[in-house]
């Protein structure tokens, strides 16, 4: 009998039930024997059982007497279990527990192998069939005789050409040699690319895609995916004609200026190039837009213009990349409020309007205000040059207010740590002016105050209370406190709004 | 409660720009005291350098402090009137006799 564990549920068991005799397992080996029962003799009392705990633990008893309590097996012990009688516990040796499970073992099935005549037959078969197969796919040049020599194969293939002679000479004598095995898929690889025409499009080995035929058009995302992973991981093999990156593909926005992540962005077709007009000074950090677990900022879909009429406008401002540490010539520098930064301005702005009142004119610096940083600066948002205003605007606009909600969630997580840490030291202090001390200073420091003080109320002794000025402090200016009580009573400002009494 | 001025001796020119007075209230209702704050800044732990510097960087409490000082006077007066149970407790053994 074999169970599956984990198809057990908690708390099921397994009983194995003779006549006479119940066990009761769970992740157990044991062994139990039934004495056969003559057709003759069918009583319950002359039945035997023999159970054999082998490992865990096994609970026997009598099925017929209910009240009879249960016998606990240990490992390697056996009780034999006469009518409805529990014999006593016997241990069992190895040389026992070996006879019993002698005959228990399933019996491994024992594949004959098959003939030599059937399996060389076969493998001559299926080698002349690789072999035709392989002439089928290479054509012959035309201009190159045979020059090559085949090495011995089981099969018919007389008539091959050069190339192919040679490749398959070099496949055969390379099957041998596990050390070449690259240099030979190389090598055949190239010969391949050499001498096929058509069937194989491009060499695998040594291409500059991806492998992939989607990615194999030099070029395109794949194809540069490709050589970014063989440039890192040095295989990329040197090449005569490289592409040149084209201008107008995705420009990714990076806090580092490296090659981040960033919003996937759908191949785009060519666009204008930018007309000069009245641009918008925006300046911000791409920092700013920040990833919490990986989750895209919300108006992701809004990066790019989908109305016909905002695609055909012409496009207003150009990206320089500041955030790298580089200033695109002829462009003075301007001054930057957090780092990395990216800076999206035009030409015809002048560094004057990195002032004050230059930004209060400019509504797009609002947005990037208010110290809407990141001080992690990992956050990245890729655009397709040229950007229109809008959809950088909204961007921007999208990435300020989600810096903003990350400042504040730190700000209130913070506050509350100190608070915590604060509730720990206030209750601690038993001392009452050390305590008046504590309680200003930690407050003047959780709110940026400069100054406080502190009032208690006290009982007057003739049923009224006072309002007694306890305890000052002041961070600028030295304080002389004196000590003043004010009554309170139903004219007094604290009783007459409630607040005090 | 605008009482300072009255009670304590402060450099001339200290002006206050900024107030937020919360009570300082215990968990059965009682009000046992108040918590007065004063000319909120930019950065804590910063002293204003002058007078004009005051008047042109003192700051409105925000919104938010005033959850987070009503809070902090909460505990304050709890642990207030802990000291003060103790304090209690502390001079009544001293008083009795010592045949009680």
């Amino acid at each position: 009998m074999a169970v599956v564990k984990s198809r057990m549920l908690p708390g099921e068991v397994i009983e194995v039930r003779s006549p006479n005799a119940t066990a009761a397992v769970r992740g157990i080996v044991f062994v139990v024997e039934v004495d056969p029962v003559s057709a003759g003799q069918p009583s319950v009392a002359q039945i035997t059982t023999r159970a054999h705990l082998f490992h865990g633990a096994l609970d026997v008893s009598a099925r017929l007497d209910p009240a009879r309590p249960t016998v606990r097996l240990a490992e390697l012990q056996s009780v034999v279990v006469t009518g409805n009688a529990l014999g006593a516990i016997q241990p069992i040796s190895r040389d026992a527990v070996a006879a019993l499970t002698a005959d228990l073992k399933p019996r491994q099935i024992q594949a004959p192998d098959a003939p030599i005549d059937f399996t060389s037959g076969l493998m001559a078969r299926e080698q002349g069939r690789a072999v035709a197969l392989a002439t089928q796919l290479l054509t012959p040049v035309p201009n190159n005789p045979v020059q090559g020599t085949l090495k011995t194969v089981k099969g018919t293939v007389t008539t091959v050409t050069g190339s192919t002679a040679q490749v398959l000479a070099q496949l055969m004598n390379g099957l041998g040699d596990p050390a070449g095995a690259t240099t030979l898929v190389k090598g055949v690889g190239d010969a391949l690319g050499s001498t096929v025409n058509g069937t194989v499009g491009r060499p695998v080995s040594g291409a500059g895609g991806c492998g992939r035929r989607r990615h194999r058009r030099p070029g395109c995302r794949g194809w540069w995916r490709a050589r970014r992973d063989q440039d890192r991981l040095g295989c990329r093999p040197p090449r005569a004609a490289e592409p040149a990156e084209p201008p107008g593909r995705a420009h990714t926005l990076c806090g580092a200026g490296r090659a981040t992540r960033g919003w996937p962005q759908p191949a785009e077709p060519a666009r204008p190039a930018p007309v000069p007009g009245p641009r918008t000074l925006i300046d911000g950090t791409a920092s700013m837009i920040e990833r919490q677990s990986g989750e895209d900022v919300a108006p992701a879909r809004g990066i790019r213009p989908t109305s016909p009429a905002a695609r055909s406008s012409p496009p207003c401002p150009t990206i320089s990349s500041r955030a790298c540490g580089r200033v695109a010539p002829g462009r003075s520098p301007t001054t930057t409020v957090g780092s990395p930064c990216w800076r999206v301005r035009s030409t015809n702005q002048t560094p004057s309007c990195s002032t004050r009142s230059a930004r209060r004119s400019c509504r797009s610096w609002s947005w990037l205000e208010a110290g809407a940083i990141s001080p992690t600066g990992r956050g990245c948002v890729s655009l397709t040059l040229p950007v229109d205003p809008e959809t950088l605007a909204s961007v921007l606009r999208a990435a300020c207010e989600q810096a903003r909600v990350t400042r504040e969630a730190r700000e209130t997580t913070r506050q509350l740590e100190e608070l915590n840490a604060i509730g720990v030291k206030l209750s601690g202090e038993r001392d009452t002016k050390l305590l008046l001390d504590l309680i200003l200073t930690k407050a003047r420091t959780i709110t940026r105050s400069d100054a406080a003080s502190i009032y208690l109320v006290e009982d007057a002794g003739d049923g009224s209370r006072r309002l007694r000025f306890e305890m000052a402090q002041n961070e600028s200016v030295p304080v002389e406190l004196n000590a003043v009580s004010l009554p309170l009573g139903p004219g007094e400002p604290g009783r007459s709004r409630g607040t005090l009494g | 409660m605008a009482l300072s001025g009255e009670i304590l001796h402060v450099a001339p020119g200290y002006r206050t720009k900024s107030m937020l007075v919360v009570p300082m209230k215990t968990p059965d209702g009682a009000i046992i005291g108040v918590l007065e704050l004063i000319n909120c800044k930019r950065e804590s732990g910063r002293p204003f350098a002058s007078t004009r510097a005051l008047e042109a960087e003192a700051l409105p409490f925000p919104e938010a402090f005033r959850s987070l000082a009503a809070s902090l006077a909460s505990q304050a007066a709890v642990a207030l009137s802990n000291s003060n149970l103790f304090r209690e407790l502390t001079r009544r053994a001293v008083s009795r006799p010592s045949w009680t």
